[in-house]
C-alpha cells in the first residue's frame, strides 16, 4: 500500500510543487494550507509523514507539532519541518516542538525527498519526550 | 561644532551678529550676496542659514528658491532676516520653505533663541526620518527572505526535478513544470519591483524635494488612464470582460504613471480576491477633493481589523500572510495617494466585496503647500 504524506503549507506554489514531487515519487499526497487544516487532516488522514511549514496564517507549524505530539492517535507521526526563516534557532525550535527534522528553504529537491524517504522507513515512535503527569 | 552660514550685505549687522554667533560655540561663514551665499552652501554645507532679504547679486527668497532645488542642500534650515517694508518677499520667503524669520531691528538673543530652536526641530525631524528608514530596512529584511524564497523554492525545485528526471519526463509534465517555473519568475519580478517601488515612496516622503515633485503632476483626463490599466491588469485573470466602467472625464493631480500604478494594484486584488465570473465596477466621480476613484469587487472582503493594518508595517507579519500578495499592492496605492495630498479608504460592500475608494485633488495646488 502506498504511503501517504500530508503537505502543510500556506503558499500554494509550495503545496503543488511538494505534491508533484512526491506524487511522482510514488506517494499519496493531502495538501493543507493552514495549521487548523493541517491538524483536521492528520487526524482524518493518519498521514505516514508531515512536510509541515513553520509559520502558516492561524497557527504556527512549533503549534501544530506540539498539538500533534500530544494526542495519541497523531503523536507518532514523523514530522519534517520546513522554514525561510533563517538560523539554527528555528531548528532547535522546531527540533525542540517534535519535528524529525527541519530544512531550510530554499531547499533542495533530492535532499527533501531523501529526508522523507528516510523518516518513512523508521518505526512510528513518538519523538517529543511526554511532559511528566504531576 | 555647528556651521552657520550668514548672507547679508551690510557689514555692521554682518559683523554684530557674526560675533554673537561664535560666542555661543557656532562656526559661522560669510557670504555679502545669495550668489555668493549658494557657492558657500555647496563648497561648504552649514547646519543652518540666516539670510538678509533684499540684496543686490540673488536676494535672499532667490538663495532660497535655488537652495531647495539642490537636493544635497535642500533640507537645510534657512531663517530669513527682513526689514518692516518687505512683507512680500517675508510672505514668498516662508511660501518657499523658510522655517522661520526675523524683522528688523531684532535683539540677538531673539536671532539666538531662532537658531537654537530650528537646530533642535531640524535634529529631531532627522531623528524621525532615520528612524523610520530604519523601521522600513528592519520590515524589509525580515519580510523580504519569506516573499522571496517561496518563489525561488519553486524555481530551483522544479528546475532541479527537470534536470535530474529528464530522461523519465515526458514532454508535457516538461511544459508543465517550465510554466510554473515561469510563474514564479513572474511573481518574484512582481515582488521585487513592488519592493523597490514601495521603499522608494517611503523614502521619498521624508526628502522635501521628492515629496514636491509627486504634487506637481496633473492628468487632464483620467478615463483613458483608467480604462487601458484596468484592461491590461485584468487580462492575465481572464477578467477583462467583467469589468464595468462608469467613467466621467475628471482631471486629477497625478502622473499617469502613478494614477496607472495605483490603478494596476487595486485592479489586481480585485480579480485575485473575487470570484472569476463577478463584476468589478470602476466609477469615477467629483470627489469631496476633486477627483474620486472607486473599485468595488464581489469578493470576500476584509475584516475590521485587516482594513486598519492596510498601510501599516505589520501588514507584512507572518500572521496575515493568508492576504499574501494583497498587502503590499494595498498599501502602495494608498502611499501613492496620500504622497498626492489623497487619501485611500476601504470599505465592505453592503451586499459583499470590498469597495477602495481614492480621493485626489484634482488641480495642483499653485501655492505650493
Amino acid at each position: 500500500m502506498r504511503k501517504t504524506i500530508l503537505v502543510v503549507d500556506d503558499e500554494q506554489e509550495i503545496r503543488s510543487f511538494l505534491a508533484r514531487g512526491f506524487r511522482r515519487a510514488g506517494y499519496a499526497v493531502h495538501t493543507a494550507g493552514n495549521g487548523s487544516h493541517a491538524l483536521e487532516k492528520a487526524r482524518r488522514f493518519d498521514p505516514d509523514l508531515i512536510i509541515l511549514d513553520l509559520v502558516l496564517p492561524d497557527i504556527d507549524g512549533y503549534s501544530v507539532c506540539e498539538t500533534l505530539q500530544k494526542e495519541p492517535a497523531t503523536a507518532t507521526i514523523p514530522v519534517l519541518m520546513l522554514t525561510g526563516l533563517p538560523g539554527e534557532m528555528a531548528r532547535y525550535a522546531g527540533i525542540g516542538a517534535g519535528a524529525a527534522e527541519l530544512l531550510h528553504k530554499p531547499f533542495a529537491w533530492p535532499e527533501l525527498l531523501a529526508s522523507a524517504q528516510k523518516a518513512l522507513s523508521q518505526p512510528r515512535i513518538p519523538s517529543a519526550i511526554p511532559a511528566a503527569a504531576t | 561644532m555647528k556651521r552657520i552660514l550668514l548672507v547679508d550685505d551690510e557689514p555692521e549687522l554682518r559683523e554684530a551678529i557674526s560675533e554673537a554667533l561664535r560666542l555661543s560655540d557656532f562656526e559661522v561663514i560669510e557670504a555679502t550676496d545669495g550668489a555668493a551665499g549658494l557657492t558657500l552652501a555647496r563648497s561648504h554645507p552649514p547646519d543652518l542659514i540666516i539670510s538678509d532679504v533684499k540684496m543686490d547679486r540673488m536676494s535672499g527668497t532667490e538663495l532660497l528658491m535655488a537652495l531647495r532645488a539642490d537636493p544635497a542642500i535642500a533640507a537645510t534650515p534657512f531663517i530669513l532676516i527682513t526689514g518692516d517694508t518687505d512683507k512680500t518677499s517675508l510672505r514668498k520667503g516662508m511660501r518657499l520653505g523658510a522655517d522661520d524669520y526675523l524683522a528688523k531691528p531684532f535683539k540677538l538673543s531673539e536671532l539666538l533663541e531662532a537658531v537654537q530652536a530650528r537646530l533642535r526641530k531640524h535634529e529631531q525631524t532627522r531623528a524621525q526620518a532615520d528612524a523610520k528608514v530604519s523601521e522600513l530596512r528592519a520590515n524589509l529584511s525580515l519580510t523580504l527572505p519569506h516573499e522571496l524564497l517561496t518563489p525561488l523554492t519553486c524555481v530551483l525545485g522544479y528546475s532541479e526535478m527537470i534536470l535530474t528526471d529528464f530522461d523519465q519526463l515526458q514532454p508535457d509534465q516538461i511544459l508543465d513544470m517550465t510554466a510554473e517555473i515561469q510563474k514564479c519568475g513572474q511573481r518574484l519580478l512582481r515582488l521585487t519591483q513592488n519592493y523597490l517601488f514601495y521603499a522608494g515612496i517611503e523614502l521619498a516622503r521624508f526628502d522635501p524635494q521628492r515629496a514636491g515633485a509627486f504634487r506637481n503632476a496633473h492628468l487632464d483626463d483620467t478615463t483613458a488612464t483608467i480604462t487601458k490599466t484596468a484592461r491590461r491588469a485584468a487580462t492575465p485573470y481572464g477578467r477583462g470582460r467583467h469589468l464595468v466602467f462608469r467613467l466621467e472625464p475628471l482631471p486629477a493631480a497625478i502622473s499617469e504613471e502613478y494614477l496607472a500604478k495605483i490603478l494596476e494594484e487595486l485592479v489586481d486584488n480585485a480579480c485575485k480576491f473575487s470570484p472569476p465570473s463577478v463584476p468589478v465596477e470602476i466609477t469615477t466621480l467629483a470627489g469631496p477633493l476633486g477627483f474620486r476613484l472607486m473599485i468595488s469587487d464581489h469578493g470576500a472582503g476584509m475584516t475590521p481589523a485587516q482594513i486598519a493594518q492596510v498601510g501599516a508595517y505589520q501588514q507584512f507579519e507572518r500572521d496575515k500572510r493568508e492576504q499574501q500578495g494583497m498587502g503590499l499592492g494595498l498599501a502602495i496605492a494608498k502611499k501613492l495617494a496620500e504622497v498626492h495630498g489623497g487619501t485611500l479608504r476601504l470599505a465592505n460592500g453592503e451586499k459583499a466585496g470590498l469597495i477602495v475608494t481614492i480621493d485626489l485633488p484634482s488641480r495642483v495646488n499653485s501655492s505650493g503647500c
